[in-house]
């Protein structure tokens, strides 16, 4: 009887542990995270997006869903505007439903979204579907903060027989070597067309007699680069290369009719 | 009769994928409040309840793209007309579990919350093929000498989304 009471104790004790930080814990899951249409002029799609409350210990979600513009930062990452602040938003095509809900523990919500791209569109458009927990206020009644998160589904509509693929190298440079040695060769690509551009290819370092030393792949992640706007790319060359004068040369395709090419000399010392 | 047997199987079917989709981009925040409790004006606290850290935000994605995760403050503490400036608050990330992807300013590197959206994490290829990224954090606050006393609450936000 004694043994039993301990037991229970226990695992009280450790019931208390273990669940009292986690009661406000959230976990959702989006599916997919990434939605490409391809739409002709004056026709619409519909599709959905899965949002899954995966905590099945705690309370309801309360999800608010809606669409936001975004821009790129040169950081790579994205930020995001409020509807119809960029050329190629995409907010007054489409409608998204429902727009808030809760989500019991363990269950999901389908949310569906219909694209109505209009007549006379052109080119590519791009916005996000961010899905964002209920901001709960704090519980705190001296000093404190609640936490909230949000999941993004961005959205890559292309309007059928209207995009132009057109984009330039602008510069290519090559500086270092940095404090671990490395040099960092980086370029930029400007998009003339209308539409997403993703320049992917090599880097190839090439010495004074014009052999070829090495060979690396660029923009392995295929980001991209939005309508009439510039983006940078750099990448790290860390491998040891004996003195002397070398050459960087860049060859992108970033399925144009034609490959981007450019290239620099640096100096190893 | 056929059609309406096929285009039910279809549903049936869609509606089991749907069922047992699994992760495509996941984040388990495992504790959303951080309480700072009773502080004097001028005085510095920092929060870890779990010890090295105060909670973890754990990312999943099975989509093999980068994916990164930022942070930003929604409401800055307030209390009436008074706000704590966010630049006194702040947040550490202390680890990032078997995340192989670049912490900005590198761990144990503190900032300073914003109403921009500020970089944490990017995720390397090898993180997104289903590995649960375990991002830890600690946070500190500064009260200022001539901060009014109050009960001051915030909200802060979690972003995780893929690059385009």
């Amino acid at each position: 009887m004694k043994r039993i009471s301990i037991i229970a104790v226990t695992a009280f004790i450790i019931s208390i542990a273990v669940f009292v930080p986690y009661s406000d814990a959230v976990n959702l899951n989006i599916d997919p995270p990434r939605v490409e249409l391809s739409i002709k002029p004056g026709e619409e799609k519909h599709g959905y997006i899965v949002i899954s409350n995966l905590d099945t210990t705690g309370d309801a979600a309360h999800v608010r869903v809606y669409v936001q513009d975004l821009v790129y930062l040169p950081d790579g990452s994205n930020d995001f505007l409020p509807e119809n602040s960029t050329p190629w938003s995409l907010s007054e095509w489409i409608k998204v439903g429902p727009t808030e809900f809760d989500i019991p523990p363990g269950k999901q919500e389908m949310v569906r979204f219909v694209m109505n791209v209009p007549q006379g569109a052109t080119g590519g458009h791009y916005g996000v579907v961010f899905f964002e927990t209920g901001v709960s206020p704090s519980k705190s009644k001296e000093v404190g903060a609640s936490v909230n998160i949000r999941l993004g589904t961005i959205v890559l509509v292309g309007v059928e027989g209207t995009q132009t693929f057109k984009a330039k190298l602008k510069g290519i440079s090559v500086t270092g070597p940095d404090d671990d040695g490395a040099f960092e060769t980086s370029y930029t690509v400007f998009n003339e067309g209308n539409t997403l551009v993703r320049p992917k290819g090599t880097l190839k370092i090439i010495d004074a007699k014009k052999n070829q030393v090495d060979e690396i792949d660029v923009n392995k992640e295929k980001s991209g680069v939005l309508p009439q706007t510039s983006r940078r790319f750099s990448q790290k060359y860390t491998k040891t290369l004996p003195a002397g004068t070398y050459f960087a040369q860049v060859m992108l395709d970033y399925g144009g009719d034609v490959l981007l090419g450019g290239q620099t000399s640096f100096t190893v010392k | 009769m056929k059609t309406k047997i096929v285009s039910y199987l279809l549903f049936v079917m869609m509606m089991l994928c749907v069922a047992t989709s699994d992760a495509a981009l996941q984040m388990n925040l495992d504790y959303n409040m951080l309480d700072f409790g009773a502080m004097n004006t001028g005085e510095s606290k920092e929060i870890s309840i779990k010890g090295t850290h105060h909670n973890t935000l754990t990312c999943t994605s099975t989509n093999n793209m980068t994916w990164y995760l930022k942070a930003q403050v929604v409401k800055p503490f307030s209390f009436m007309q008074y706000t704590i400036p966010e630049a006194n608050f702040k947040w550490t990330v202390v680890s990032v579990g078997a995340g192989k992807g670049i912490v900005n300013g590198g761990v144990n590197f503190t900032f300073p919350f914003s109403r921009t959206p500020t970089l944490i994490y990017t995720s390397d290829p090898d993180d997104n093929t289903g590995t649960a990224i375990d991002i830890s954090f600690r946070y500190s606050l500064d009260v200022p000498e001539n901060q009014v006393a109050g009960n001051y609450n915030g909200t802060v936000r979690f972003i995780m989304i893929e690059t385009l």
